[in-house]
């Protein structure tokens, strides 16, 4: 056991050196944050407490008495609520309008590049600046929505940042129109590695466009769906920009999801512990999706995409 | 011969090693120099006057240098925040009122209580220096102080058939309702502007000292359920867009479609650029109006604040000081309508001819002082979104003030008692 050790490492000492940079970064960038923010959410850690250059720090360490008030408080049941909706209603639309596009623009059509070209440009744009941009089309009654419903006769359009329903849909509008095109191009490829001759046999037995579509191409694009969808579930979860800078979680919280709501706590009200158990609690949900999804590859006989 | 060689060399050696004690201590007085590392947060038209200003300081004392940085308004916390924890903070800052004691409560400034002297003390308007004052100690100086007050169009007032502005809360509700639909007021979503609705009816916000919080009080309830009625009357612009108002407020009032909005000295300049005040004297000034249990406007600025790891607090103090002197504040009131922090610089005939500065007076003679305590900044945070739901019918005016109060009681004033 020992000389293969010793063997191991005069084989791949070169191997070791070269990880040890990435290690020490990693290290330093996530795993010691990581850490940190563990013990942290354990702690009554306030923006006094925390400590600092002028004073030591002095918050105490009260086992898990932050996730006990934070999962029981009405807040979270709210807040849990919207992010759900949130994360399944955009990547739902995200997932099926990029289908769709992925499918028409997988045919031979005139100016198909011109199309692909246009319906990159939600994703080539910072998603920052597309979130500004819809606030001010948003707007009530600048906006360009408000003027053009008026326009064509609508004299009281709803308000869309103002009204609590309106204003969860208007941000799920933005981020499916963000979404949608990295979803048509991740499609796109996976339509474009279905073996046609596979179609072609398929038509060859008497299969409908219905049939060809439900038994071939579905099945052959699972493996890309799955993988974009579970990074579309953990992306949406965490997508932070679009409601941040549209609603700012607003009108009266309605619109907020666990990552501002977190954000808030942190950097607001400057609760350090309670604001890293909301961390905590927010990785343990995306490592459950995570298990799930290495699960759920596992039993469709997939391990190489795990 | 022998001798008179060696004589030159001495003298030459002299001569040398004076050349030398001079020279270093030349260098000496010049390391002396200081150079401050200043951040300041002030709209592009301020820092000009500054930057005039910084000139002229650095012209008149030799041994400092200024090193002027602009930092975001609103990313002044954070970074201000950062750089303290890790001893990096600059020498001045330029702080909002409500960051001095959350600064100081974290042990970021300089204590500047035995730096401040009598005739300063004594010329500061109470009001302002209120803010620089926390546990007993002195923590900044002021540089600009604020109250929002209501805003008004003479033309359109005269067009309605009112003389003059409205100087009781019932006054300005029927006043309001002589325009057309959503002509009359524009009033926010925002928790800071519903302030002065609060103290009109009796409410308050905290009494810091006896550990009270008094936001869900009957008089601030009663304040919430007036701004609300307000709110949905048919004259008062339909404020659809909480996120945006700001701007929307604005906008309607600079472009005559609304008559009355309820903003502070440091939108004047924005206001008269608009198409409906192509004449100055169309804007009207006037005290936000009396309610039945009081009159209030919420005391706003900023301060001047040292940094506590600055190795040249007293040359820092020196600047921040001279920058708060009558002829300086002077200057800002002249070229950007702020109204100056000392009683002294009233009387410098530029402020006393700013129309603008004048009428603001007037409002801040019933302007009350937001509390001073570190988390001052940090209580709209959960109010605004409250007194929202109270505005969308969602909640009632009393369950939303409960829901605030509460929730300062959890997060921001822990063993503080609810007093209803």
């Amino acid at each position: 056991m020992r000389r293969r050790l010793r063997r191991g490492y005069a084989q791949w000492w070169f191997a070791y050196a070269m990880l040890v940079p990435v290690a020490i970064v990693m290290g330093l960038l996530v795993f010691y944050p990581l850490v940190r923010g563990i013990l942290f959410s354990f702690t009554d850690a306030n923006q006094y407490s925390i400590g600092n250059k002028f004073q030591p720090s002095s918050y105490n360490y009260i086992g898990l008495r932050n996730f006990r008030d934070i999962l029981r408080s009405d807040e979270f049941r709210r807040v849990a609520g919207f992010t759900a909706v949130w994360t399944i209603v955009n990547v739902f639309f995200h997932f099926t309008i990029g289908l769709v596009l992925a499918l028409a623009l997988n045919r031979t059509l005139r100016f198909r590049g011109t199309y692909r070209m246009l319906l990159m440009v939600p994703w080539a744009v910072p998603s920052f600046i597309s979130a500004f941009a819809w606030r001010f089309i948003f707007n009530n009654p600048y906006g360009f929505l408000d003027q053009l419903l008026q326009s064509i006769g609508w004299h009281d359009p709803p308000a869309f940042l103002g009204d609590p329903v309106w204003a969860k849909v208007s941000v799920i509008m933005t981020n499916v129109w963000l979404g949608v095109p990295f979803m048509m191009v991740a499609l796109l490829g996976g339509l474009q590695a279905i073996d046609q001759d596979l179609l072609d046999a398929a038509e060859a037995d008497g299969a409908n466009a219905w049939q060809r579509f439900w038994n071939v191409t579905l099945p052959g694009l699972r493996p890309v769906a799955a993988t974009v969808v579970l990074l579309g579930l953990i992306w949406t979860f965490n997508m932070f920009n679009v409601i941040y800078l549209i609603t700012g979680g607003g009108p009266a919280d309605a619109t907020q999801i666990f990552a501002t709501f977190a954000y808030q706590d942190a950097f607001v009200f400057k609760l350090y512990g309670q604001a890293s158990a909301y961390g905590v609690i927010i990785l343990s949900m995306l490592l459950v999706f995570g298990g799930f999804y290495r699960w759920a590859i596992a039993r469709m006989g997939e391990e190489t995409w795990a | 011969m022998n001798l008179s060689r060696l004589r030159r060399v001495a003298l030459a050696l002299a001569f040398v090693s004076v050349l030398v004690a001079a020279a270093a201590t030349a260098s000496v007085r010049s390391s002396k120099a200081v150079t401050l590392t200043f951040w300041q947060t002030m709209n592009t038209e301020e820092t000009a006057t500054l930057k005039a200003l910084v000139d002229k300081f650095e012209a008149s004392h030799s041994g400092i240098k200024v090193n002027m940085v602009y930092v975001p308004f609103d990313q002044r916390d954070a970074k201000f925040t950062a750089a303290a924890q890790a001893g990096q903070a600059p020498d001045v800052m330029r702080a909002e009122i409500a960051d001095v004691a959350s600064w100081a409560a974290q042990g970021f400034l300089a204590d500047l209580t035995k730096k401040v002297s009598g005739a300063d003390k004594a010329d500061y308007l109470p009001s302002a220096f209120a803010y620089d004052n926390f546990n007993g100690k002195i923590w900044g100086i002021p540089q600009v102080t604020d109250a929002p007050a209501l805003l008004y169009n003479k033309k359109m007032f005269k067009a309605a058939g009112l003389k003059n502005p409205p100087t009781t809360m019932a006054q300005l509700a029927s006043a309001c309702a002589k325009f057309g639909k959503g002509k009359g007021l524009f009033i926010r979503g925002d928790s800071y502007f519903i302030q002065p609705w609060i103290w009109a009816y009796g409410g308050d916000l905290l009494n810091y000292a006896k550990k009270q919080i008094l936001i869900a009080n009957k008089g601030s309830v009663a304040g919430l359920t007036a701004y609300v009625k307000l709110f949905h009357s048919k004259c008062a612009f339909p404020d659809k867009d909480f996120s945006n108002d700001y701007g929307n407020m604005q906008t309607a009032f600079k472009n005559g479609q609304v008559a009355m909005i309820v903003n502070g000295p440091w939108s004047t300049a924005d206001v008269l650029s608009g198409p409906a005040f192509k004449s100055s004297s169309n804007l009207g000034v006037a005290p936000v109006p009396k309610g039945p249990a009081g009159q209030g406007s919420p005391v706003g600025g900023h301060s001047w604040v040292i940094g506590r790891n600055s190795s040249n607090v007293d040359e820092a103090y020196t600047f921040i000081q001279w920058l708060s002197q009558a002829a300086q504040q002077a200057q800002f009131a002249a070229k950007n309508n702020l109204l100056p922090t000392r009683k002294s610089a009233y009387k410098d005939p530029d402020v006393r001819r700013n129309r603008i500065i004048v009428d603001f007076l007037t409002q801040m003679k019933v302007a009350r002082a937001r509390p001073v305590t570190p988390q001052g900044g940090q209580i709209y945070a959960d109010f605004g979104p409250n007194m929202q739901k109270a505005l969308n019918g969602s909640s009632s005016p009393q369950a939303a003030l409960d829901a605030t109060a509460k929730a300062w009681q959890s997060k921001l004033f822990p063993g503080f008692k609810i007093v209803h």
